[in-house]
């Protein structure tokens, strides 16, 4: 018992002594200037994001919007961001080769939206195919992209929706699964891209669904939880995919184990929320889990205060949530432990979130009452 | 193939002084800017004029190794990579060295795993992947990366041949390694199926390891995998194993919610009249941080056994 104890106060679990003794708060203005800090300059050491700025931009913009502090961001700073979104916008070629009007958006290549301007074209150049060849979309950046958007109360009039539609069918394989881009392989991650990109569209015409429903399905594991292909073990974040998927799908009726999964998720949570069986609790998972978990109408099954203990506890003096207590921080889970605590409804001045989204009640908009759960993607609990 | 060397800063060298390096065009007012290190900046200005040029040469080949190395993620780099390899004619054993020199600092990266598949494919051999795998999962046993990878390598190449020993050797190193019990799964249900010897074998192995840590998730997890089968009716070897495990412990929850389990889903009166007990034991003691599942499962178990008690009296 002592041993196991000691093992869990590593990893995290379990206060220690010292700590237990700390009345935890949520340091929102921390967090608030984080995020601040991230949108006007990232530091040298995150040269690793650089093909992932839009994700990047999308965790800051909705933290902001979660934490209720959208309005941090001025008029300039809106428009800045707004601008450089739509930057990042690959279309088709206005004209074909022959010079007359493309009508038919050819060729048939990937248009959405980049990750960043690191491919080389020019500010503002919808298509430079002729210049930059590999230069293409990348299918997490438009999902980040049209959130972003979103948040900042743009009316998508500019974003090319067919072309973006279209690309969803180059996209998607013979198993049913999506890639991100052409050049890489497909998993769960790009199927829930592919998935909440229609819903956002409305437009389904992208996706074969009955293919993108078996793959899902094939990938439930023996013990409940889902994994990032068929045969893969279950993990908190691919679920959390999954699940989304067969909701915004209306398909979720379609999961063989749905018992396995409800006890998967049940059993995610020791205080914090877990990834996988035996592996340490992380501050992100109780977004994953936690939405998971909503969508299918079994979030009262969760310990939403040591759920809420645990992701405090997260949280560094200096702004940010890290993965674990006492580990630096980073926007993924700062953004995510932030969700998790907006989920468990404790904290009065975070904002409701729609969890097939990503995304606020408010961002999403079309909805009067903020307090209207059943337009948050709850389900009835059967 | 022919090698180039690169010195640093390219834009310095002889070998890129014919080309004009492209710098990225980012607006005039950028927003999630990165603070590039020069190194960086001069890395990517002459990758984008690559680019531009689509040229597949040995300084190429060499620069893209460059890029990988700032930024492993950036797969228009390992793109690029693979196109220069294939132009070239380069060795692609070689290049499994260059992958598993990059493995050494980013194991967790998609990119490079991806690559190493396209490289595998072309090779057409399985090779040293089992071997490189397994030297990967003896450091980091839970990397979710190689795992799949080592799936991917079993499935294209079929060699399962070891892997059930290979599996008992990292559970022997850590009973509780999930990932190792998910492959343990994966190889039986590709190799034999879960036919009635290999259920008894399996049902036998994973008491043993229960035996060792009573109240580790992951086997209870892969039993609940068994008794999933099609047409599985071992139903008295399975709840002699959990009894004998529940009379050597009394208070090991994870023993009574699978027993829990086993009478919602092999449903008889008095197998539910015992699950309803051990529901409320869970809830007011063994498991109280999960009370409200509890009462879920309660719930659950109670109505079933309405409806077979009602269906005992109608037959009497």
């Amino acid at each position: 018992e002592m041993e196991k104890k000691k093992e869990a106060e590593q990893a995290g679990e379990e206060s220690s002594p010292k700590e237990a003794k700390v009345e935890r708060k949520f340091e929102k203005e921390k967090h608030v200037r984080y995020f601040l800090y991230m949108l006007k300059m990232m530091p040298h050491d995150y040269e690793s994001m650089d093909m992932k700025r839009m994700m990047i931009l999308y965790l800051s913009l909705s933290g902001l919007d979660v934490m209720g502090e959208i309005k941090r961001v001025d008029e300039k700073l809106k428009k800045r961001a707004i601008n450089w979104i739509y930057s990042m916008q690959k279309t088709p070629p206005k004209f074909t080769a022959g010079g007359a009007e493309n009508k038919n958006s050819q060729p048939n290549k990937h248009y959405g939206f980049r990750g960043s301007s690191s491919f080389g074209g020019k500010y503002g150049e919808c298509n430079c195919e002729d210049i930059f060849p590999n230069d293409e979309a990348h299918i997490a950046m438009t999902y980040s992209a049209l959130s972003c958007l979103k948040i900042l109360g743009d009316d998508l009039s500019k974003v090319d929706k067919k072309a973006i539609i279209r690309s969803l069918k180059l996209l998607q394989r013979e198993n049913g699964c999506f890639r991100c881009v052409t050049s890489e392989e497909d998993d769960m991650r790009f199927m829930y891209c592919a998935c909440v990109i229609s819903d956002m569209l409305d437009d389904w015409t992208g996706i074969d669904i009955p293919k993108a429903v078996e793959y899902i399905v094939e990938s439930q594991a023996f013990d409940g939880g889902i994994g990032l292909r068929i045969g893969a073990e279950g993990h908190g974040g691919t679920t959390y995919c999954a699940v989304a998927s067969l909701v915004l799908m209306n398909k979720v009726h379609e999961l063989k184990d749905m018992e396995g999964l409800t006890r998967w998720c049940v059993y995610a949570q020791g205080k914090g929320f877990v990834g996988r069986p035996n592996k340490p609790a992380d501050s992100c998972y109780s977004f994953w889990i936690g939405s998971t978990m909503k969508m299918l109408g079994i979030y009262h099954l969760t310990d939403i205060n040591g759920n809420r203990e645990f992701n405090l506890r997260c949280q560094t003096p200096w702004g940010g949530f890290g993965k674990h207590p006492n580990v630096h921080p980073d926007p993924l889970h700062t953004y995510f432990g932030i969700c998790g605590l907006s989920m468990m409804g404790l904290d009065s001045e975070l904002l409701p979130i729609d969890p097939r989204w990503g995304i606020t009640l408010r961002a999403k908009g079309g909805v009067e009452n903020e307090q209207n759960e059943a337009k948050s993607g709850e389900v009835e609990a059967k | 193939g022919m090698s180039a060397v690169l010195t640093f800063p390219l834009a310095k060298s002889e070998l890129f002084g014919d080309l004009e390096p492209v710098e990225q065009d980012d607006g005039p007012e950028p927003i999630v800017p990165i603070a590039y290190s020069d190194h960086f900046v001069d890395v990517m200005n002459y990758f984008r004029a690559i680019l531009k040029k689509s040229e597949y040469s040995a300084r190429a080949l060499a620069l893209t190794e460059e890029v990988i190395k700032i930024n492993p993620a950036n797969y228009t780099g390992w793109l690029f990579r693979r196109e220069c390899l294939k132009e070239l004619k380069e060795d692609l054993q070689k290049e499994l060295e260059f992958v598993d020199e990059i493995s050494e600092v980013s194991s967790k990266n998609y990119q490079l795993w991806h690559h190493r598949r396209v490289i595998v494919t072309h090779i057409g051999k399985v090779g040293s992947e089992l071997e490189a795998t397994t030297k990967a999962l003896l450091k980091d046993p839970k990397n979710y990366h190689v795992w799949a990878h080592r799936q991917w390598v079993l499935r294209t190449f079929g060699v399962y041949e070891n892997e059930l020993k290979f599996v008992d050797a990292l559970l022997k190193k850590d009973i509780r390694n999930n990932s190792a019990w998910n492959q343990r799964y994966f190889v039986v249900k590709n190799t034999s199926g879960f036919t009635k010897p290999v259920l008894q074998r399996e049902i036998a192995y994973t008491y043993e390891a229960i035996r060792k840590a009573p109240n580790n998730l992951s086997p209870w997890n892969y039993l609940r995998g068994l008794i999933s089968q099609k047409d599985f009716d071992m139903i008295d070897a399975i709840t002699k194993g959990a009894a004998d495990v529940f009379r050597s412990d009394r208070k090991c929850a994870e023993c009574l919610s699978f027993l829990v389990d086993i009478a919602l889903k092999f449903p008889s009166i008095s197998r539910l009249k015992t699950a309803s007990k051990m529901c409320h034991d869970l809830q007011t003691d063994l498991c109280k941080i999960r009370h409200k599942y509890w009462e879920y499962q309660n719930g659950k178990v109670k109505e079933m056994l309405k409806k077979l008690e009602d269906e005992a009296k109608q037959t009497k």
